[in-house]
């Protein structure tokens, strides 16, 4: 029976737990704010369009998968096609990035800011503070893909790839749940 | 034609997405929690390969998924 592990370093592990510590909190804030302003939420909310959200949930899981992708390649020492598949995950993340600066620029245009009111609040601190971490998980993904590029991963070496992996997967489970949590429920 | 684990639960993610996204303003809490549930599961299973780990771990996580969604659940209903 093979050994039980974690994948990638158990530093990132720690990070990742206090992370959605972090955005549980503002998840079941959300939920109870929602529950005592039920018309301020529900009317407000009739404000953004679901197909944003569900083309970036589908933007950021397929990126899950490239990076998946990305770690059963270098596991067979595959490098190129490790290479091919982070920068398949990055192209996902920029995906990402662009079409929420839309869907931001958009909201600001039509005068929704954070003072606006509560629901506007949490969908800006909220969907602003996922945003950041897509950004340092691109970050991450071009350091991997660096390190990748100049030999730096192979069959017997690749936690570092695992790591990125773990924290990229950790902004995909946070956003499966934010985007039924604000566009959907 | 064979895939692989990872690209049939990618396909089944897309599916429970495309799902949760035509319940949208319907009103259906129990069916949206339900999806939003497998589709974490399946990530932590699966792409995080919680799976493979050792089981506080993934305790960990299902506690929190349970903490979260339970309480969304919670707050929507009652």
């Amino acid at each position: 029976m093979q050994k039980k592990h974690l994948s990638g370093d158990l530093a990132i592990w720690f990070f990742i737990y206090a992370e959605l510590v972090v955005f549980g909190i503002f998840f079941l804030s959300y939920a109870i704010s929602r529950r005592f302003n039920l018309d301020l939420f529900t009317s407000s909310q009739a404000a953004l369009d679901p197909s944003f959200g569900a083309f970036n949930t589908v933007l950021l899981i397929t990126g899950s998968y490239f990076v998946v992708q990305a770690v059963q390649s270098i596991a067979k020492n595959q490098r190129q096609k490790t290479s091919f598949f982070l920068l398949a995950t990055l192209a996902m993340g920029m995906g990402f990035v662009v079409v929420k600066s839309i869907e931001f620029w958009g909201k600001y245009q039509e005068g929704f800011r954070l003072s606006s009111n509560t629901f506007f609040m949490f969908y800006w601190s909220m969907t602003f503070f996922h945003y950041m971490h897509v950004l340092l998980g691109m970050v991450i993904i071009v350091a991997i893909w660096l390190k990748n590029r100049r030999g730096g991963y192979s069959a017997d070496n690749y936690t570092g790839i695992e790591t990125g992996a773990a924290y990229w997967h950790m902004v995909d489970l946070v956003w499966v749940i934010l985007f039924p949590l604000l566009y959907v429920l | 034609m064979y895939f692989d684990t990872s690209t049939r639960i990618w396909v089944i993610l897309l599916v429970l997405t495309l799902f949760s996204w035509q319940l949208a303003g319907q009103s259906l809490l129990w069916w949206i929690v339900l999806f939003t549930w497998l589709k974490a599961e399946l990530i932590i299973d699966y792409f995080m390969r919680l799976k493979e780990a050792p089981l506080l771990w993934r305790v960990l996580l299902w506690a929190w998924l349970v903490v979260v969604l339970g309480g969304i659940a919670l707050a929507y209903r009652f």
